[in-house]
C-alpha cells in the first residue's frame, strides 16, 4: 500500500465525518447561539421544565437500555449457541422491527393495548412510560441479539466447560465466565440501545403521550413548532454533550483490559427445551404480536380478508407521487447505496480505531458514533444550512438521503466490527507479519476478513437502518420521486379512508419482508474475501 | 548466520532480556532453555522483529537487521498456540507465505502440496482449521512457516500444548524434519528433555540473562551454576569441603560391599522411569541423600555399596 | 388598457399566464421557456398527473418539487436558510405560521392578477408577500353511528355530559390541527378560553400527539372508543371516497361551529434566480386547472371563485359559513404562551 494509499484509510472516514456531520452540525449549534452564546445553556438548566426534560431522557433511555438487555441477552445466547445458518436467519428475521416507522408500531401498540383492556384501568400501558419502554424493547431487540449473539459465537466454549467441571453452575459460569469476557459486545450493544433510546422520538410522542417530553422531542418542538432556534440550539448542544459523554464511557468500557478471544471450534451445546421454548414464546411476545396485528390489519378489508391492499401497491394514490412499490423501490435503492457508504467509511474507521495512533482512534471511535445520537432536526438542519454553497450544495442532491442515512449506519458498522477486530488474537497478526505480510496487507488479509463477521452484522444494520430511517430524510427537501416507504406509509395515514390505511400497512408488510430478505443475502455474502487459494 | 550481540529489552522499566549474546551457527538449531518468564520469548519475538530492542545488535550475514520490519526479515515463525488463521483452511494457511513473496499460483499449489507431505499431512489441505486436532495444527503451523523457505525457523514453545506422547513423537521428528530442509532454527522451550533432544547447542537463559551456554552434553555434564544445575534436572546438588557441586545420575556403580572404595547407602525409595531405574538412596554415615540411575533393582530397605566416578561430580560455583 | 372581465377569463384559461396578457413585454412564454424553477412545498402537496406538466406545455417552464415534512418544518427550514432558499417558490404555508414566514423576510412581493378571482377574506398580508391558493376548516368530527346523544352543534356542547370522554383532541405542541383547535376555541372565547378547556378536560377530553394516533387509534374509525374527533371539513369525503367497502354517504359529520381556518398560500421565495418564472407559477396556482385539482388531491377547498368542487365535496361538505380566525400576528406573538396555557390546564 503506497502512502496516499495508506492515508486514505484515515482521511476518509475523518473527511466524511467532518464534512457531513461535525461541521453543519457545529454550525446550527453555534448559528442559533449566535445572541447569547453559552448563556442560553444556563438558561435551559435554570428552568425547571427542562431540567425534568434532560432528567426523563436520560433515565428512560437507562432503563431501556437496562430492560432490553434483561430481556434480549438470553435469546443472544440462544443466537450464539445455533449453528451458523440457523443463526444467519434469526438475525435476519429479528432486524424485522427496525424498519417500521413509529407511527405505525405506535399504532400496533395502541391497537394492542386497546385489545387486551390495557388502554385504561389499573393495568394502563397506553400513554405510560411502560409503553415506551416496551416500544423501545420492540425496535432495539435486534440490536443486543445481533451483536451480542454473534460476538458469543465466536467465544470459545471450552472455558465455561472448564468452569462447569470446577463446580460452578449455569448460572455462576454465565456471571463469572462468560459476561466478563461478552463485556466488549455489550457496551457496544449498550451504546447502541441507550443512543436510540435517548434520541428516540416517534415513540415518547405516541405511546409516551402528550405529557412526555425528551430533548429530542423538545428540539423539535423549538425548532419546528415554535420556531425558538435558539433554545432548540441549547438543547442540541447539551445533547451533543450527553451523548460525548456517554459513548466515551462506553468505549472506555469496551476499550478497558482486552480480552482476546480464541476463535476456537466451538462444542455444539445441545441446548435445553424448556430455555429454547421459554425464549421463543418472550421473542414472539414481544417482537411477533405488533408485527401480527400489522400483518391482520394488512389483510383486513371491508368485509374480511383479501390480498386487496398489496394489489394496491402497484397503483398510484393522490396521495404518493407514485405507486407504493416505486416508494419501495427508492428505499431499496438508497439502502444499498448507504450501505455500501456505511461499510466503506466505518470499515476503514474500525481499522483506524484499533489499530491507528491512540488518540485519533479515539476520537474517531467517539466522532463515529455520534450521530446516533443526535436528533434528526439538528443533523438535517445543519446541512440545510451548510452544504448549500457549490460545490457542496447538496442540500436538494439524491445523494443527500443515502449520506444522511449512512451517518446512522456507520455507528453500527464500527460498533460491531471494533469489537471483533480487537478480540483477534495478536500472534495471528504476527503470524502474518513474519511470513512477509506489510502492515497493510495483515490488514487486508486478517483483520478484514476476519472483521468481516462484525461487519456482515453492521452492514445488515445499516441496511435495515437506513430502509427505516424517517426523521433525517423527512427533514431533508427531498425530490417527490424519491419518496421513502416510511415517508409513503406516513403520507398514506395522514388521511383518513380505510383502503389507505390497509394500503399502509401492507407497505409495512411487504417493506418487512423485503429487510428480513435483504439482511439474511447481505449476511451470507461474509467469507467471500478470502484470497483463493 | 545469525548472531545475537548484546541484546538487551525492556518493559515498562523492567529488563526482560538483559544483554544477551549468541550465535547459531548454519544449519544449527539452537535451543533457548529456560523458566517461563525469563525473557526467552521476548528475545525471540525480538530476532523476529515483533519486538523493538532497547540495545544490541542482531546480525544476519553480517548485517544488521534491527530495523527491517518483520515482514522484510524473511524468517519463519511458529507460535506458541500456532497462530494458524481462522478464516483460511490448511492449504490457505501454508499458501500464505507464497503469497506474500509473490509466487504464481500453480508452483504455490505444488508447494503447499509437498509442505503438507513433509510434515505427513497429505489431502489435509480443505480442511478448515478449527477441526485440527494439536498435534495437527502444529504441523500446518511448521508446514506453513516452511512452505516460504526462509533460512531461520524460530519456534517459540510449539510443542507446549501436546499431550506427551504427541511431543516426544514432535520432538523425535522436527530436527530430522528441520535437519533435511536444511535451515537453521531457534527453538524456545522451557522443558529440558525437549532441548537436550533437540538442540545442537543450548543457551540456558534466567531473569534475562544467558547462564550458560554451549553443547548439550557439556552443559548437562558441567552446569554452570546451582540455578542452572537445578532446571536442568539435577538434584544431586552436593557440598564437600566447602565447595558445591553437582553429582550426575549415571556417576554411581553398585558394587560388591567390602570393595574399598565404596561407600554403603541404603536405599529409601525407587521409580520407574522409562526402562531404567531412578533410586533414592540416603548415604548410612552422613544421611545424605542423592538419586542415581542404577541397574538392576535393588528393594527398598537395602543396604548398597556404590562407588562414584568423579568425572561424575562437577563442581559448581 | 382595461379588459372586460369575460375576456381576460378566457385569456386567462388559455394562456394561463396573466401577466402576459395585455402587458407590454411581448410574450411571456419566450423569455421563460427553458428555465427550471423549484417549489418547495410541505409533504401533504398533491397534485393529479399532468397537472404541473399542463403549466410547463404552456410557459415552458419547468416545475421540480422539493417537499420537506409538514408545514412546520417546511418554514422552519426556509428560516434558517433565508437569503438562500433551496427554492424559488413556497407553497402551503398557512396563516398559523405566516407570520414567522414574513418576520424572517423570506419573501418578495407579488400581486398577481388572478387575485381579482380570489374573495378578499383569504388575502392576509396587504403587502402581497404571500398568494392565498386554498383554505381549509379543522373542525371536530363525529363518527355518526356511534354517538349516544345527538350530534353536537357547538362548543359549549362538548363539554356536556352527554359526550362525556367521548373527543379526542391533539396536543397542539406537537400537531397543526390541534393547535387551530385552540385557535377555534381562543378566537370564540377570547378571555373564558381557559374555564372552557377545564370543564373539556372535566368531561374527560383524551389528548393524542398527532392527528393519526387521534383518527386512527382513539377515534371510531381506527376501531376506538370516542365518537369525537378533532379533524378535518373535508375528512366526510375522504371517508365516502376510501371507504372500504364503498358507501354513498359519508360515516362521520363536521361541527361548523367548532372550525377554525386555514388559509394556504404561496410566495416567491426571495433569491429566486427566477422571479419571472416563479410569478407565472403562482398565477398558475390560481387558475382553474390548478384550483379545480385541489379537493380530491389534498382536501382542501379552492380560493378562486371560479374553481368547481368535485360532487363528492358537494355532497359531503358544507363550508362553515363563520369559521373561527384570528390574526396571524396575534397568532405568532402568543404561541408559546397559549400552547403553554394549554399544557398547564389540559395536561398539568
Amino acid at each position: 500500500m503506497t502512502r496516499a494509499a495508506k492515508a486514505l484509510v484515515v482521511v476518509l472516514p475523518a473527511a466524511f465525518i467532518a464534512i457531513f456531520f461535525a461541521w453543519p452540525v457545529a454550525n446550527v449549534i453555534s448559528t442559533g447561539l449566535a445572541d447569547r452564546g453559552w448563556n442560553a445553556l444556563v438558561d435551559l438548566f435554570g428552568s425547571r421544565r427542562e431540567r425534568g426534560v434532560i432528567w426523563f431522557t436520560i433515565w428512560q433511555a437507562a432503563v431501556s437500555t437496562l430492560v432490553t438487555m434483561v430481556v434480549a441477552l438470553p435469546a443472544a445466547s440462544l443466537v450464539a449457541a445455533m449453528r451458523e445458518r440457523h443463526r444467519r436467519l434469526v438475525r435476519a428475521l429479528v432486524t424485522v422491527p427496525f424498519v417500521l416507522p413509529t407511527v405505525v408500531v405506535g399504532g400496533a401498540f395502541a391497537g394492542l393495548f386497546q385489545r387486551f383492556g390495557l388502554d385504561s384501568g389499573r393495568l394502563r400501558l397506553d400513554q405510560t412510560v411502560w409503553a415506551i419502554l416496551l416500544a423501545h424493547l420492540f425496535f432495539n431487540y435486534a440490536v443486543v441479539v445481533r451483536t451480542v449473539g454473534s460476538y458469543w459465537a465466536g467465544l470459545d466454549s471450552r472455558l465455561e466447560e472448564q468452569a462447569r467441571i470446577l463446580g460452578a453452575n449455569r448460572w455462576r459460569t454465565f456471571v463469572e465466565i462468560t459476561l466478563p469476557r461478552l463485556r466488549p459486545a455489550i457496551a457496544a450493544a449498550a451504546a447502541i440501545v441507550f443512543l436510540f433510546s435517548f434520541t428516540s422520538f416517534g415513540v415518547i410522542l405516541i405511546l409516551g403521550g402528550p405529557r412526555r417530553a425528551t430533548i429530542e422531542t423538545d428540539i423539535y418542538r423549538f425548532a419546528v413548532t415554535r420556531g425558538d432556534l435558539q433554545t432548540a440550539a441549547s438543547l442540541a448542544a447539551l445533547q451533543l454533550v450527553a451523548v460525548l459523554a456517554l459513548v466515551g464511557l462506553s468505549t472506555a468500557l469496551e476499550r478497558r483490559r482486552p480480552i482476546t478471544t480464541r476463535h476456537a471450534r466451538r462444542a455444539s451445546n445441545p441446548i435445553k427445551r424448556a430455555w429454547l421454548w421459554g425464549n421463543l414464546a418472550v421473542t414472539t411476545l414481544i417482537l411477533g404480536t405488533p408485527i401480527a396485528v400489522l400483518i391482520e390489519r394488512s389483510l383486513s378489508v371491508g368485509d374480511g380478508y383479501s390480498l386487496r391492499n398489496y394489489g394496491a401497491l402497484a397503483h398510484r394514490v393522490r396521495q404518493l407521487p407514485a405507486p407504493a412499490m416505486v416508494a419501495l423501490q427508492n428505499s431499496l435503492v438508497f439502502a444499498v447505496v448507504a450501505t455500501a457508504i456505511a461499510v466503506l467509511i466505518g470499515g476503514l474507521a474500525s481499522l483506524v480505531v484499533v489499530h491507528g495512533r491512540r488518540a485519533v482512534g479515539r476520537v474517531f471511535d467517539l466522532g463515529l458514533t455520534l450521530p446516533l445520537g443526535t436528533s434528526a432536526v439538528t443533523i438535517g438542519f445543519g446541512i440545510l444550512i451548510t452544504l448549500d454553497n457549490p460545490p457542496l450544495d447538496l442540500r436538494t442532491s439524491w445523494w443527500i438521503i443515502p449520506i444522511a442515512h449512512a451517518l446512522v449506519g456507520v455507528p453500527f458498522v464500527v460498533r460491531t466490527m471494533v469489537p471483533v477486530l480487537r478480540g483477534i488474537d495478536e500472534s495471528i497478526r504476527e503470524a502474518a507479519a513474519v511470513l512477509g505480510a506489510t502492515p497493510a496487507r495483515v490488514r487486508r488479509e486478517v483483520d478484514l476478513p476476519i472483521g468481516s463477521r462484525g461487519l456482515v452484522v453492521g452492514a445488515g444494520f445499516a441496511f435495515a437502518v437506513s430502509i427505516g430511517e424517517f426523521g433525517a430524510t423527512s427533514f431533508l427537501p427531498r425530490r417527490p420521486d424519491t419518496i421513502t416507504a416510511p415517508v409513503a406509509m406516513f403520507r398514506l395515514l395522514s388521511t383518513p379512508g380505510d383502503r389507505l390505511r390497509g394500503q399502509a400497512m401492507a407497505l409495512a408488510v411487504v417493506l418487512m419482508a423485503v429487510v428480513a430478505v435483504a439482511v439474511a443475502v447481505i449476511e451470507s455474502v461474509r467469507g467471500t474475501s478470502e484470497g483463493g487459494m | 548466520m545469525l548472531s545475537i550481540q548484546g541484546v538487551t529489552i525492556g518493559f515498562d522499566g523492567q529488563v526482560a532480556v538483559d544483554n544477551v549474546s549468541f550465535d547459531v551457527g548454519d544449519g544449527d538449531i539452537v535451543v533457548l532453555l529456560g523458566p517461563s518468564g525469563c525473557g526467552k520469548s521476548t528475545l525471540l519475538r525480538a530476532i523476529a522483529g515483533l519486538q523493538p530492542l532497547d540495545s544490541g545488535r542482531i546480525l544476519r550475514g553480517g548485517v544488521d537487521i534491527c530495523g527491517r520490519a518483520p515482514h522484510e526479515r524473511g524468517i519463519g515463525m511458529m507460535f506458541q498456540d500456532h497462530a494458524l488463521f481462522p478464516h483460511r483452511d490448511v492449504g490457505r494457511n501454508v499458501e500464505f507465505g507464497l503469497r506474500m513473496k509473490g509466487m504464481g499460483a500453480e508452483q504455490r499449489h505444488d508447494r503447499v502440496l509437498a509442505m503438507l507431505q513433509l510434515v505427513g499431512l497429505a489431502g489435509f489441505e480443505r480442511r478448515t482449521v478449527g477441526n485440527l486436532s494439536g498435534g495437527e495444527a502444529q504441523r500446518v503451523a511448521l508446514a506453513r512457516a516452511l512452505a516460504p523457505e526462509p533460512d531461520l525457523l524460530l519456534l517459540d514453545e510449539p510443542l507446549g500444548s501436546l499431550d506427551r506422547e504427541l511431543r516426544d513423537r514432535l520432538v523425535a521428528e522436527l530436527p530430522d524434519v528441520l535437519h533435511r530442509v536444511g535451515i537453521s532454527a531457534i527453538h524456545v522451550t522451557h522443558d529440558h528433555d525437549e532441548a537436550f533432544a533437540m538442540a545442537d547447542e543450548i543457551v540456558v537463559m534466567g531473569e534475562g540473562r544467558v547462564l550458560q551456554k554451549g553443547q548439550p552434553m557439556d552443559v548437562w555434564r558441567r552446569p554452570a551454576s546451582e540455578t542452572v544445575a537445578r532446571f536442568l534436572g539435577h538434584r544431586n546438588i552436593i557440598e564437600a569441603g566447602g565447595h558445591r557441586a553437582v553429582v550426575l545420575p549415571d556417576a554411581a556403580t553398585v558394587v560388591d560391599p567390602g570393595d574399598g572404595r565404596s561407600i554403603d547407602y541404603v536405599v529409601i525409595a525407587t521409580r520407574f522411569r522409562g526402562g531404567s531405574r531412578e533410586v533414592e538412596v540416603e548415604r548410612v554415615d552422613t544421611g545424605q541423600r542423592l538419586v542415581f540411575l542404577l541397574a538392576g533393582a535393588p528393594p527398598i530397605g537395602d543396604r548398597v555399596a556404590l562407588v562414584i566416578d568423579p568425572d561424575g561430580i562437577s563442581p559448581i560455583e | 388598457m382595461h379588459r372586460p372581465t369575460t375576456l381576460f377569463a378566457v385569456a386567462m384559461a388559455f394562456a394561463l399566464v396573466a401577466s402576459a396578457c395585455g402587458s407590454d413585454t411581448p410574450t411571456v412564454a419566450d423569455t421563460l421557456e427553458g428555465t427550471t424553477i423549484t417549489l418547495v412545498t410541505h409533504d401533504s402537496f398533491y397534485l393529479s398527473d399532468g397537472t404541473l406538466q399542463a403549466f410547463t406545455d404552456q410557459t415552458g417552464v419547468k416545475v421540480e418539487l422539493l417537499s420537506s415534512g409538514d408545514a412546520g418544518t417546511m418554514v422552519s427550514q426556509s428560516v434558517i436558510s433565508a437569503g438562500n432558499p433551496v427554492g424559488d417558490v413556497m407553497f402551503g404555508i398557512d396563516n398559523t405560521f405566516l407570520q414567522r414566514g414574513l418576520d424572517a423576510d423570506l419573501f418578495e412581493p407579488y400581486s398577481s392578477p388572478a387575485l381579482a378571482d380570489v374573495p378578499d377574506e383569504f388575502e392576509l398580508d396587504a403587502q402581497h408577500r404571500v398568494t392565498p391558493i386554498d383554505f381549509g376548516d379543522v373542525c371536530v368530527n363525529y363518527w355518526t353511528d356511534a354517538l349516544t346523544a345527538a350530534a353536537p352543534v357547538s362548543l359549549d356542547d362538548l363539554v356536556k355530559p352527554d359526550y362525556a370522554d367521548q373527543l379526542v383532541v391533539e396536543n397542539p405542541e406537537t400537531s397543526s390541527p390541534g393547535f387551530a383547535f385552540l385557535l377555534t376555541t381562543i378566537a370564540r372565547y377570547p378571555d373564558t378560553w381557559p374555564e372552557w378547556w377545564q370543564q373539556l378536560r372535566d368531561n374527560g377530553v383524551k389528548v393524542a400527539t398527532g392527528w393519526e394516533d387521534a383518527y386512527y387509534t382513539d377515534f371510531t374509525a381506527g376501531g376506538g372508543d370516542r365518537p369525537l374527533v378533532v379533524s378535518y371539513a373535508s375528512s366526510p369525503p375522504a371517508e365516502v371516497i376510501y371507504a372500504d367497502p364503498p358507501v354513498d354517504t359519508a360515516p362521520t359529520g363536521v361541527v361548523n361551529d367548532t372550525c377554525f381556518r386555514q388559509i394556504e398560500f404561496a410566495g416567491v421565495l426571495k433569491g429566486t434566480e427566477h422571479p419571472a418564472a416563479a410569478q407565472a407559477l403562482i398565477d398558475f396556482m390560481l387558475s382553474p386547472t390548478f384550483q379545480n385539482d385541489i379537493p380530491l388531491n389534498m382536501f382542501v377547498f379552492p380560493v378562486s371563485e371560479r374553481a368547481t368542487l368535485p360532487q363528492v365535496f358537494i355532497d359531503n361538505v358544507t363550508i362553515a359559513d363563520n369559521p373561527a380566525t384570528l390574526d396571524p400576528a396575534i397568532i405568532e406573538a402568543h404561541r408559546d404562551e397559549w400552547t403553554a396555557q394549554w399544557t398547564d390546564i389540559v395536561l398539568g
